[in-house]
């Protein structure tokens, strides 16, 4: 398992997001699996992870956050 | 990483060259203070500083190699090692010349740091912090320690943290959580951005911010607050269960110390009450009288004899004086008493006992016949009289006898005493034999006090007795503290589940506020958003959490091994408070020990290094090598012994420098015990300064290397 | 204890006076005995005043000494004649009356009766012929004298012991036990051969 994975598990692990979004272990598997999963909180988690690629560059930074918001913008339905 | 090889050339004591070939088991240089042991270390310290400093300086220079040069003649100062790691053979290289002037001063030159890999053609030099790729320089503080002080890596400041970045399993965190900040923050920002467009619920968006604005605001004084509280309440548990174990000890120091009281005071009570001086008893309380007895029945019988004889005769002379008119006067008309019948005595003898001696009747008093007897009497002194009065000499002239006799009456009074006087001193010396018996008794419980309060005192590891009895004053003041701070604490907590969910409701309602609003899906963004954000919180709190876990369980896997059966109990890592990591002592029943003796102490906190070294194999698939510097000082001979050979078994390079395995040679010299050292599995080398030489001329110090194994 | 005697010098009335004869005595020892014993155990030499306890001797007055002497002969029923020779005989230094006052010494307590003992004792084992006495025909100074004699005879003996015991160890009279043993085996019936009565129950 990569660092990027583990720390997928990691975060998605945590109770209370689960219980407030309704996903399980199943959908972030690994990183392809969370990228493409039907749960937005999911599947945004997975391209934070991804996208960021442990930078700390404020102009990743933006990049990043502007893939996310918009992500969940689109996809998640009210 | 394994070191093959450790060059030292002219620093410091080491003069010219020197090399320790070493193994990738355990290594052991031995030497006395002053032979070179601190200088090894402190050659490798110079020689992994990556950061530029400390580069070139006189005193780095061996003083002999020094003053021998010749003016305009130079030499180097150079420690290389040579190690191997993930399959390259490496060298490792700081050097810098030195020159001596023709007027004796010496200067230094040509300051050299490289990495060499290779030889030959293939050779690739790079400068020498490239180092840090094989051994990152946050990494040293976890492989190199200075004494037994050094070991306890997780209360430095950072190591936490460092632990944390190098090894736990998410690498990075700390990049995802200021990223998850910058988000969160940018999306209120946007939401509230939108939801300032929407007029229609202006206000009570308006109020909704201001109530999350002020939730937010009190949430963080009171995490603020707890952080404190919890920080102080560590603090006084610290220091109260610091002297958990002292303070049994403290408790049981002062009930030995209420009995040692109690049984001199019982003591000298009872050997008060001894009185022994036998020889003053025998005249004050006239003991000598003890044999006496038969003195006395002498003195009686001999008086006795004395009165007799002595009435005897007074009797006879006064017959012999007197009788002629006595029978005269009795002759005046009663009945004569025949002549030879001694007169007075016989008849005060009738008239007491009542009774007629010659006819043997019955004479009581009042009667006729004792009237009769008494006049008869009374007239027979009379006649007496008459003759004394005509002049007749008294036979005594002093009556001593009486004197005797007189003391004879008390005396015989006094005997019984003097008879029970044997019985009463024996019983006197059994009484002070009883007294001595139970002063004995005193004695053997007070001694056995004695060696408790020496073991209590022993065990507190260095505490005096005042310590401990001034920690035992302490603790109350500590607990009210503590319990204070945590009563604080339970508040503050109950609080900021108030606020929290406050904060939380008015989110909600903020968002819900938008509902049917573009705004609404912003505000369900930066919520979302947020919660992604909390759930990277946990995360890391977690990630931190296992690798401590981790490090915690392969330190009692060590632990098991490098301590054999002397004690029983586990090793705990936890992070503080301050964010520091500590790891500690738990016996089996879950007590944490806060004063372990120091081989003990030694003994955990080199298991944790060595299981961070586990750590840091498992993830690279690399060892570190562990250099220790006198470690085991206070172990003892057989102890140092099987620590030895439990590292010599763990498949790992560690390299100690000790002055174990010395003993006193008859010149006063240290020599090597080589029957403790067969045993040893691994490289042993000695070091040791050069004979002769002297302690003041620095110019005389050399150091030499033997390798004994 | 010695509360517990009755005063028998009460009985005796003051114008009696062979024992107030005896108590103008002072008896004599041979003079080889001071430093021998002596000066060893009592302050005998030195003044009176003081503690015993501080000069570290075991007894007090010279007296004392004397005393133990006389006891030892008494009970073990031997006497030795002093020396005839005068230069080695001397008299002690204090008249009998004065035994056993003690002139409040700390932690003692008088013994004046005792002197009543001593006296008796020697009454009893002296050959007198008290009739005689009584009758004038023999002067109570000659009386008296020949009571003193006894009393040096017995206590010579007791001093040889003493010196004896010294000679063997110098400390012996240092054990608070040593004279008391002495006198305890001394006064043991039990290991004499001869068939003693035991001690008289008490009544």
């Amino acid at each position: 398992m990569t660092n990027k994975e583990r720390m997928l598990h990691m975060v998605l692990d945590d109770k209370k997001l689960q219980e407030l979004y309704e996903y399980d272990k199943s959908e972030y598997e690994d990183l392809y699996t969370a990228m493409n999963s039907e749960n937005v909180v999911v599947a945004a988690v997975a391209r934070i992870i991804k996208n960021l690629d442990g930078s700390t560059d404020p102009g990743d930074q933006k990049k990043v956050y502007m893939t996310v918001f918009n992500y969940i913008n689109d996809n998640y339905l009210l | 990483m394994i070191i093959q090889k450790i060059e030292i050339q002219n620093f410091r004591s080491y003069y010219k060259d020197n090399k320790f070939e070493l193994s990738d088991g355990l290594n052991l240089i031995i030497g006395s203070n002053g032979d070179g042991k601190t200088t090894f270390y402190e050659a490798l310290e110079w020689l992994f500083r990556t950061d530029g400093t400390n580069k070139m300086d006189t005193k780095y220079i061996s003083k002999k190699r020094s003053e021998e040069l010749m003016p305009n003649n130079s030499d180097d100062v150079r420690v290389a090692m040579t190690y191997e790691h993930k399959g390259r053979i490496k060298v490792l290289e700081k050097m810098f010349h030195f020159t001596k002037s023709f007027d004796g001063e010496v200067s230094t030159s040509n300051y050299s740091f490289s990495l060499i890999e290779g030889n030959g053609v293939e050779r690739i030099i790079k400068d020498g912090v490239a180092f840090d790729k094989d051994l990152p320089s946050e990494m040293r503080k976890f492989i190199m320690f200075k004494g037994e002080q050094d070991l306890n890596i997780l209360e430095k400041s950072n190591s936490l943290k460092q632990l944390v970045d190098e090894f736990s399993e998410v690498q990075d965190f700390e990049a995802y959580f200021s990223f998850m900040e910058y988000a969160t923050r940018n999306a209120e920002q946007a939401r509230d951005n939108a939801q300032r467009l929407d007029k229609k619920n202006i206000d009570k968006i308006k109020g909704y911010n201001r109530t999350i604005e002020q939730e937010k605001g009190l949430l963080s004084d009171i995490e603020r607050e707890i952080k404190i509280k919890e920080g102080e309440a560590e603090n006084f548990e610290g220091l109260l269960k610091n002297i958990e174990q002292s303070e049994e000890a403290s408790k049981l120091l002062k009930s030995v110390n209420q009995r040692i009281e109690r049984l001199s005071q019982r003591r000298s009570e009872t050997a008060g009450r001894i009185k022994e001086n036998y020889t003053i008893n025998l005249l004050d309380d006239m003991w000598i009288l003890m044999g006496f007895a038969d003195t006395a029945e002498e003195y009686s019988s001999k008086i006795n004899t004395l009165m007799n004889e002595r009435k005897k005769q007074e009797d006879q002379y006064l017959v012999t004086a007197g009788v002629e008119k006595a029978i005269k006067a009795a002759e005046r008309g009663f009945t004569s008493l025949p002549a030879h019948i001694p007169g007075r005595k016989i008849m005060e003898d009738m008239l007491e006992e009542e009774v007629c001696k010659f006819c043997g009747r019955k004479a009581e008093k009042g009667t006729d016949a004792w009237n009769f007897m008494n006049a008869r009497l009374e007239e027979y002194k009379a006649s007496l009289k008459g003759k004394a009065d005509e002049g007749i000499e008294p036979l005594y002239k002093a009556n001593y006898v009486g004197e005797l006799q007189k003391r004879d009456t008390t005396l015989n009074d006094n005997l019984a005493e003097v008879v029970k006087m044997r019985r009463k001193i024996q019983e006197a010396i059994a009484f002070n034999n009883r007294l001595h018996d139970d002063v004995k008794k005193i004695d053997a419980n007070l001694a056995s006090e004695f060696e408790q309060k020496k073991r209590i005192l022993a065990q507190a590891d260095g505490l005096t007795e005042e310590q401990l009895l001034a920690n035992y004053d302490n603790i109350s003041d500590w607990m009210d503290k503590k319990n204070r701070a945590i009563n604080r604490i339970d508040i503050l907590k109950r609080q900021r589940e108030q606020h929290r969910a406050t904060l939380e409701e008015a989110e909600l309602a903020l968002s819900k506020t938008s509902e049917g609003t573009a705004a609404e899906m912003y505000a369900k963004t930066a919520l979302i958003i947020q919660q992604i954000s909390n759930a990277f919180k946990n995360a890391k709190e977690e990630n931190k959490r296992r690798l401590l876990d981790a490090i915690e369980e392969k330190s009692n896997l060590f632990l098991e091994k490098l301590n054999t059966n002397d004690f029983k109990g586990t090793i705990r890592i936890i992070e503080k408070q301050n964010g520091q990591g500590e790891a500690f002592l738990m016996n089996n029943d879950s007590v944490r020990i806060f004063n372990p003796n120091t081989a003990l102490k030694t003994t955990y906190l080199m298991s944790v290094l060595f299981a961070i070294g586990n750590l840091s194999s498992e993830r690279d698939g690399t060892e570190l090598p562990l250099l220790f510097d006198a470690p085991t000082s206070s172990f003892t001979d057989t102890k140092e012994n099987e620590f030895f050979r439990v590292i010599s078994s763990l498949e790992k390079q560690v390299i100690i420098v000790t002055k174990s395995f010395l003993r006193d040679g008859s010149n006063g010299e240290a020599i090597l015990d080589l029957s403790r050292i067969s045993d040893i599995n691994g490289s042993i080398f000695r070091i040791e300064k050069k004979r002769p030489f002297d302690d003041k001329k620095l110019g005389t110090i050399q150091t030499t290397i033997t390798k004994i194994k | 204890m010695a509360e517990t005697f009755n005063d028998i010098e009460e009985l005796v009335k003051k114008d009696e006076k062979l024992i107030d004869k005896w108590g103008r005595r002072n008896p004599r020892f041979e003079k080889q005995y001071e430093q021998s014993v002596m000066r060893v155990i009592s302050d005998y030499g030195i003044g009176a005043s003081g503690n015993t306890g501080a000069k570290g001797k075991i007894l007090g007055a010279g007296y004392e000494p004397y005393i133990m002497a006389f006891f030892i002969g008494l009970y073990a029923n031997k006497r030795i004649p002093l020396s005839e020779d005068s230069d080695e005989v001397k008299g002690l230094g204090q008249p009998l009356q004065y035994w056993g006052n003690l002139d409040s010494k700390k932690f003692r307590k008088a013994y004046p009766n005792l002197r009543s003992y001593i006296f008796i004792a020697l009454v009893a084992k002296t050959d007198i012929d008290w009739i005689a006495l009584d009758k004038g025909t023999i002067d109570a100074n000659t009386v008296v004298s020949a009571l003193i004699k006894t009393m040096e005879e017995y206590a010579n003996y007791g001093f040889s012991v003493m010196e004896e015991k010294l000679r063997e160890d110098k400390g012996y009279f240092f054990s608070n036990r040593a004279f008391l043993d002495i006198f305890l085996q001394l006064t043991d019936k039990s290991q004499n051969d001869i068939d003693v009565p035991e001690e008289p129950e008490e009544l």
